[in-house]
């Protein structure tokens, strides 16, 4: 009864993985705390591990789907925002769901390896973090550094990292704020996006639905070994996005091209959730959302635990692949259907409606401002990841001050 | 349509503005006082402020931890990553992250102020690193 119960609640983990991968804006991170404040209603029909399987199942099928409306609609949140520009590419090429399937390859890997390499990863955790513990503020910084003096507009990037950094320091020390990470990353990533995307794009072109795809094994290999190294460091720096670590893995994983960078880009988000686990194990340490959410729900997380886990990654994996391909075709089909601009208007909206909801009318404050300082890197063309600077600087900041 | 000066003057400006009217709003923003009831498993990992009247202060080996047991209704425990100087007695406001500790819910002390300094050193004191979850 219990093991129909935990693939019960997977499945409907799934559904809310279909809403928060494809809804801009709305975060894993906001339905987790909401399983956790109804949990005592919840336990009433579900054992507690039903609840934590919820959370997994949901949070992989959200990594293999969150890909779909960066590409479609130029609206990515801090994990995709590095494949904005690729996606967009193909869209523009009426290969949307090329884009689509080379993420869905990426995600397949990373979740398999994941599971496989888990003993290695537990392994390499335990040993380097103890090394990285020393070290690891001086280490954000130094990322920080090659991230800026690697781009070729150095002042500007310093600009938006430092800029975002100040408004990320701000945000998150307001008293009181709840779901400060909401209107900061949306408008950060979001709205500054799909702005842009309203003012440059006009005419989505027709969208072929079954592209072949012509990928040389190398450069899939090396996606997707890249795609394990990010998430390796994601998983030990606190801070570290999807997107910095692909900055840095990119530099030792050169001439990747566009196929590469869309493999890499699903790769590096599901392997990033997947290895979290393994922090967890051995470090106690929560890396996302949530993470926490099962922390708070387990309070104590063992190896049988961990085990469910790693099965409901594989049994998501598989069920979302199929739904990020047939999801992925309607996407592409309704955009022939639907005007371009009223659903990005849509959508900025809907934002803008539930700031105030969950982050009180300083939200509303905070999403204009980091709205306005996300349309920079688009305008004086710097990479967007230097705004994770909203993230990074407060990081950086408690281990070094 | 805007030009990409005119569109890079706008998003600074709105960005210095915006942040400054934040930097206003935190400089302003207070939690409110609640009792140390809050401090339990429902409100984990959030960050409040409490009041309660200190009952005993004990020390790290090395004086960098000061661990509070506070009383006020119930009986909560209170941990600062710093030398906090205050005396049994005394009523204190604690601002600090709500978290669990073998299974007991405790507050991780961000700021500590006197509220009756008569009775032992007056003032607010800070706790240096009050925030382990990283």
């Amino acid at each position: 009864m219990e093991f129909l119960l935990l693939i019960l609640a997977s499945l409907i983990g799934m559904a809310a993985g279909i809403v928060t991968g494809l809804t801009p804006g709305i975060h894993i991170n906001l339905v987790s705390v909401l399983v956790v404040a109804s949990a005592p209603w919840l336990l009433q029909y579900f054992p507690l591990l039903a609840l934590a399987c919820f959370i997994i199942s949901m949070s992989v099928s959200h990594t293999f789907l969150d890909t779909i409306p960066s590409i479609f609609l130029g609206a990515p949140d801090d994990a995709t925002a590095l494949g904005v520009l690729p996606g967009h590419r193909y869209l523009l090429k009426g290969w949307g769901m090329m884009a689509v399937k080379l993420s869905v390859v990426g995600s397949i890997a990373g979740a398999a390896l994941s599971v496989l390499l888990f003993p290695l990863f537990v392994l390499l955790v335990r040993l380097t973090y103890p090394l990285f513990q020393l070290v690891i503020g001086w280490l954000l910084l130094a990322i920080v550094f090659f991230m800026v003096l690697r781009d070729r507009l150095r002042l500007w990037a310093a600009l938006v990292f430092t800029l975002s950094g100040c408004l990320g320091l701000i945000t998150l020390n307001i008293a009181g704020l709840k779901n400060p990470l909401f209107p900061l990353l949306s408008g950060l990533f979001g709205v500054a996006t799909l702005t842009v995307s309203l003012n440059e794009t006009n005419r989505i072109p027709p969208q072929q639905e079954s592209p072949d795809i012509k990928l040389k094994l190398v450069v899939a290999l090396k996606a997707v070994t890249a795609g394990q190294l990010s998430g390796f460091l994601t998983a030990m720096l606190p801070g570290v996005s999807s997107a910095s670590a692909a900055v840095l893995s990119l530099q030792v994983f050169r001439d990747l091209g566009d196929h590469g960078y869309m493999i890499l880009q699903g790769c590096i988000n599901t392997v990033n959730f997947a290895l979290s686990l393994a922090a967890l194990l051995v470090l106690d340490k929560a890396r996302n959302g949530s993470i926490i959410a099962i922390q708070q729900l387990l309070e104590t997380v063992t190896l049988s635990h961990i085990l469910v886990f790693l099965a409901i990654i594989l049994f998501a994996t598989g069920i979302a692949t199929l739904l990020a391909l047939w999801l992925g075709r309607a996407f592409a089909r309704l955009l022939s259907h639907v005007n371009y601009r009223a659903l990005v208007l849509g959508i900025i909206a809907f934002i803008v409606v539930l700031t105030p909801i969950l982050s009180s009318w300083t939200g509303l404050l905070i999403l204009a401002t980091s709205t306005a300082l996300g349309l920079l890197p688009a305008t004086v063309k710097v990479a967007r990841v230097h705004a994770m600077g909203c993230l990074l600087l407060p990081v950086i900041l408690y281990f070094l001050v | 349509m805007l030009s990409d000066k005119a569109l890079i003057i706008l998003s600074l400006s709105l960005t210095l503005l915006g942040t400054l009217a934040l930097y206003l709003i935190l400089l302003t923003s207070e939690l409110p006082v609640s009792d140390l009831t809050v401090v339990d498993k429902a409100h984990e990992a959030e960050t409040v402020r409490v009041t309660g009247t200190v009952e005993a202060v004990r020390h790290g080996k090395n004086s960098t931890v000061t661990i509070l047991t506070l009383s006020e209704q119930v009986q909560r425990t209170a941990v600062a990553f710093d030398t906090l100087n205050f005396t049994p007695g005394q009523k204190v406001e604690i601002e600090g992250q709500v978290q669990m500790y073998e299974g007991e819910p405790e507050l991780l002390v961000r700021k500590a102020t006197t509220l009756n300094p008569t009775a032992g050193k007056a003032g607010t004191q800070v706790a240096q690193r009050w925030n382990s979850s990283s």
